[in-house]
């Protein structure tokens, strides 16, 4: 498995914090947009970003060239980052709801902060947010339907049949938007 | 379709993070070492774990021995329900302590 940030490996092994900027300035864009996609705030998702990059900066000494990607890891430590915010702004969702759209009125978004988004961002916030990830990964993202797979901890084709779902959902979405 | 969403995603705005993102990532990287040259730096026993964990063993025994110490003996507990019973004439009489008066 190529990663294509192995050579930072070294220096981030070595606690070297030059490698660590270096890591930032080509994963950090990535990390905020997946963040920001499935969040939709803009600071909740630097937050993300934030802690993710000191977990990998905590975790780098140990970490196990060949076993995953780093931009791999990075995305996946967000995403789940990404799910508890989502899991604590709404505890009172019974049961396990990932899969169910979240219909509530505002959804604890001001209409202002709702301006701000476009169209697409606004159907993307009512999908389920496993196939809010799945769509970010893929579009935003650009990474290979292995790599995405990976990132959220399913197969392939499990990853395949989110994608379907969600570009199904947020096509319905959009055309609904568009007709209101 | 999938076409149609790369256009789409390609032209929807994400808000970049601020510029000084980077920057505060550094600074609590600064104070935040990472795992494995933390622990390289000090013998197990001289790190804050290690000082938490025997002082948590410290602070359990001294109040074992204060809960042990403040546990009323098992006599006394006999002795004090014997008295509510009404047989402490019978149980100092099986311990030896007193006759009992014979008709």
């Amino acid at each position: 498995m190529t990663d294509p940030d192995s050579d930072l490996i070294p220096g981030l092994q070595a606690g070297t914090e030059s490698a660590l900027r270096a890591l930032m300035d080509r994963r950090m864009m990535t990390v905020h947009r997946l963040a920001y996609r499935l969040l939709g705030d803009e600071f909740d998702a630097e937050d993300v970003c934030q802690d993710t990059f000191l977990k990998f900066w905590r975790a780098a000494p140990e970490w196990r060239t060949g076993e995953a990607r780093i931009l791999t890891w990075l995305c996946r430590v967000a995403t789940n980052a990404c799910y508890d915010r989502l899991r604590k702004s709404r505890p009172d969702l019974p049961g396990d709801m990932s899969e169910e759209a979240d219909k509530r009125d505002g959804a604890d978004v001001t209409l202002a902060a709702r301006q701000r988004w476009d169209a697409l961002q606004l159907a993307m916030m009512e999908l389920p947010e496993r196939q809010r990830a799945a769509l970010s990964l893929c579009y935003d993202d650009a990474l290979s339907q292995r790599d995405a797979a990976d990132v959220m901890g399913v197969s392939e084709k499990a990853y395949e049949a989110l994608l379907v779902r969600g570009r199904k959902t947020l096509k319905a979405l959009m055309q609904e938007s568009e007709h209101a | 379709m999938p076409d149609d969403m790369k256009h789409l995603f390609d032209n929807s705005a994400v808000p970049t993070p601020r510029a000084d993102l980077a920057d505060r990532i550094m600074a609590a990287a600064q104070v935040q070492d990472p795992l494995a040259s933390a622990n390289d730096r000090k013998p197990w026993f001289q790190s804050s774990g290690a000082w938490s964990a025997f002082a948590g063993i410290a602070a359990t025994l001294v109040a074992g021995f204060f809960v042990m110490n403040s546990q009323p003996d098992e006599a006394e507990l006999w002795a004090a329900h014997a008295d509510a019973a009404g047989f402490a004439d019978l149980y100092a009489w099986v311990d030896g302590d007193t006759e009992i008066e014979t008709p």
